[in-house]
């Protein structure tokens, strides 16, 4: 698991920011390397993360996105859960005799933390006498009058803004005859109130007296004196809230322990992830909470060929040193691995994918590749200019001059004992290998100026090949091999 | 010392696998799991009724680390009904009743524990003083709340330990007498 998080192999995206290859995201559409920052986020769903109740949008903007039936601590901010006590109660009767007298137990329900023991007992909610949380009380915002004139008022300022933008529009457009637009603007409805004697109904031209007034909030120099007792009173820590504990309640912002309210919990949403480019999307969760699949996967971990580092190396400055890097082909089909230096390809033009003949398909090849060269210039092309990488290198790596195959990811493999028998590895650098995955050994040569404990950091390019399925109908039916470069940034080990 | 010096008072349940060592007290009803560490170092260990001492659980009456003897020897005494969850570690001198020791929590030297308290899970306390009643440590920076409630009795899991643990365990001789010691055990059917 360490290793799906860790920072010292970083890959550069397309649009120039440094990640580990778990972050990122693989377009097959593009064939390019796509990550957060990248892409056009979209809300699938919204839902909370407790009762993992589906809200559409609107019901979760009417409910400030929290969830109405599940609460959170004020104090320490898990998830509240309900408690039952049965509560034994005894009912007299009007009479009065003790013998009238009957005990009944009843259940009653409360809000309690498991991981501070707050209970809504200490906010003195009293106990509900139903589990369904729905009628738990709420406390009231002493400015709702307030929020809720302003918020009328700017949305009829908006409302107006748009109406003269789109009279400005109206004006440039060389159409002179307004009769075209009597329907579309209501004219129709507004002669039909003239004639009724009805009062115009505003278009938010120019008829300012149907702005609704706000009173604009006045800064006062008066400051509430501070109580008396506050000079005479030891402080109590235990009994005042924290920061976090009143900012979290903005409306109240409770002084005193005692004054905690229970927080409704807020909505967590679900989001898929779509190209900027060819706007296709890259992921897409399935719709309901409950589900943790999805129904589109596109992340570079099952694309890209993985580098690990075996171990860190610790070098001294101006000496080779042998660093040994895993590589596995995490893909279904089988890949050829290059490694150029990074200055190989020039780092602000769009990646150079030349396709490569397949020697099985040997008769289609000449076309295949005229083809493959327009289609993959076309569509590599970036959005917005990425932007440079900022990664000092202070070493140098040699590069063995050879083409790895690597063959496909096979999940039973791992199971298999007579994997002993393997073919010897068919260049000298090649250290170990297994399935899918293969040792290469490398020679890094630290920087002469380096010091003690410094790190060393490299970079190189990995090219291989991607055997692209997309298949667009105006070419040819089978995909076609790419060569996709990946830019590797490595902190490898320290100076000894 | 030797491990003749375990008193343990009838009805307890003490697993023979439980280090005890030295001059130790169990009251009856406790509960003592298999891996608990208890160690009467500088002086006796008392433990009182209806404790339950989980896994990994270190009980220590350490000797000072200056090298300091005062005049009389250091008791460490725990009152009743007290859980101590996997892992934590007790180095105090003082614990009340019906407290809860979280995993993995520390009490270090110096620090007395009140009643119906709860040290949260991998709560730290190190700094020497008597901490309050009905406190709750939680969190990881060990913030400090006063609880209304109580923590919750531990009387149905006690219970179940009580029943279940011989089933698996060979347990120490429940007795008051201490010539005899432990070594003899009880085995139980099953």
């Amino acid at each position: 698991m360490a290793h799906l998080l860790q920072q010292n192999v970083l890959v550069v995206c397309s649009c120039g920011s440094l990640k580990p290859l778990t972050k990122l995201y693989f377009c097959r559409h593009c064939v390019v390397l796509r990550c957060g920052y990248c892409v056009s986020q979209e809300v699938d769903s919204i839902y909370c993360s407790n009762c993992l109740e589906n809200l559409a949008s609107s019901e979760a903007k009417l409910k400030k996105n929290r969830c109405g039936a599940c609460f959170d601590c004020p104090c320490c901010f898990h998830t509240l859960t309900i408690r039952a006590t049965t509560v034994s109660r005894i009912n007299t009767q009007p009479e009065g005799s003790p013998a009238s007298a009957s005990k009944t137990s009843v259940k009653s329900y409360y809000l309690s933390c498991f991981f501070c023991r707050w209970t809504s007992r200490d906010a003195k909610i009293p106990d509900q006498p139903t589990a369904t949380s729905s009628n738990w009380p709420e406390h009231e915002n002493p400015h709702v009058a307030r929020i809720s004139s302003l918020i009328e008022y700017y949305k009829i300022i908006t409302l107006r803004e748009r109406l003269e933008k789109e009279n400005r529009m109206f004006l440039h457009s060389s159409r002179r005859n307004y009769q075209h637009f009597s329907e579309k603007f209501g004219l129709t409805a507004m002669l039909a109130r003239k004639r009724a004697g009805l009062p115009p109904l505003s278009l938010g031209r120019d008829d300012s007296s149907s702005t609704p007034q706000v009173t604009p909030a006045e800064a006062s120099e008066e400051v509430e004196a501070l109580p008396e007792n506050i000079f005479s009173e030891p402080v109590n820590v235990l009994k005042l809230t924290s920061l976090p504990q009143r900012y979290v309640i903005p409306d109240l912002q409770p002084e005193f322990v005692a004054d905690l309210f229970p927080i409704h919990k807020q909505l967590f949403i679900k989001r898929s992830q779509r190209c900027k480019s060819c706007l296709h999307n890259i992921f897409k969760p399935e719709y309901g909470p409950a589900s943790i699949k999805f129904k589109i996967h596109l992340a570079a971990y099952y694309y890209v060929p993985e580098i690990r580092i075996m171990e860190m190396i610790k070098a001294k400055s101006g000496k080779a040193t042998e660093l040994c890097l895993k590589i596995s082909n995490p893909a279904q089909i089988s890949t050829q691995i290059q490694f150029l230096q990074l200055i190989d390809v020039p780092e602000e033009s769009p990646q150079i994918e030349v396709p490569i003949v397949d020697e099985k398909k040997d008769d289609t090849g000449d076309k295949k590749s005229l083809t493959g060269v327009t289609t993959a210039q076309k569509k590599a092309y970036p959005l917005e200019k990425p932007r440079i990488v900022k990664y000092e290198l202070n070493s140098e790596i040699i590069l063995p001059n050879v083409t790895f195959h690597l063959p496909a990811r096979d999940d039973t493999a791992e199971y298999d004992d007579s994997s002993e028998s393997q073919p010897t590895p068919d260049h000298i650098s090649v250290v170990w290998k297994k399935g899918n995955k293969l040792v290469v050994k490398f020679s890094v040569i630290p920087n002469e100026d380096l010091v003690d404990q410094d790190e060393i950091r490299i970079g190189f390019i990995m090219r291989y090949t991607y055997h692209d399925k997309i298949i667009s109908p105006l070419e040819q039916k089978e995909g076609k091999d790419v060569n996709i470069d990946v830019r590797h940034y490595l902190n490898v080990g320290s100076i000894e | 010392m030797s491990k003749s010096e375990v008193k343990i008072y009838h009805g307890a349940i003490v697993c023979k696998e439980a280090k005890l060592r030295g001059d130790v007290t169990v009251g009856s009803m406790t509960v003592i799991h298999p891996c608990a560490t208890i160690i009467a170092e500088a002086g006796p260990v008392v433990i009182g009724d209806g404790n339950i001492i989980e896994e990994q659980v270190i009980i220590v009456n350490r000797l000072p680390e200056n090298g300091e003897t005062s005049e009389e020897t250091p008791v460490l005494r725990i009152g009743n009904n007290n859980v101590f969850e996997v892992g934590s570690v007790v180095e105090s001198t003082s614990i009340g009743d019906n407290n809860v020791l979280e995993c993995k929590s520390y009490i270090g030297p110096g620090v007395n524990l009140g009643n119906n308290s709860v040290v949260g899970a991998g709560c730290r306390l190190t700094i020497p003083e008597q901490v309050s009643d009905n406190m709750m440590v939680y969190g990881k920076n060990c913030a400090r709340k006063i609880t209304s409630d109580k923590p919750p009795n531990q009387y149905l899991q006690r219970e179940f330990l009580t029943k279940v643990l011989p089933n698996y365990h060979l347990l120490k001789k429940s007795r008051i007498s201490a010539s005899q010691g432990s070594s003899q055990t009880k085995e139980d059917k099953g």
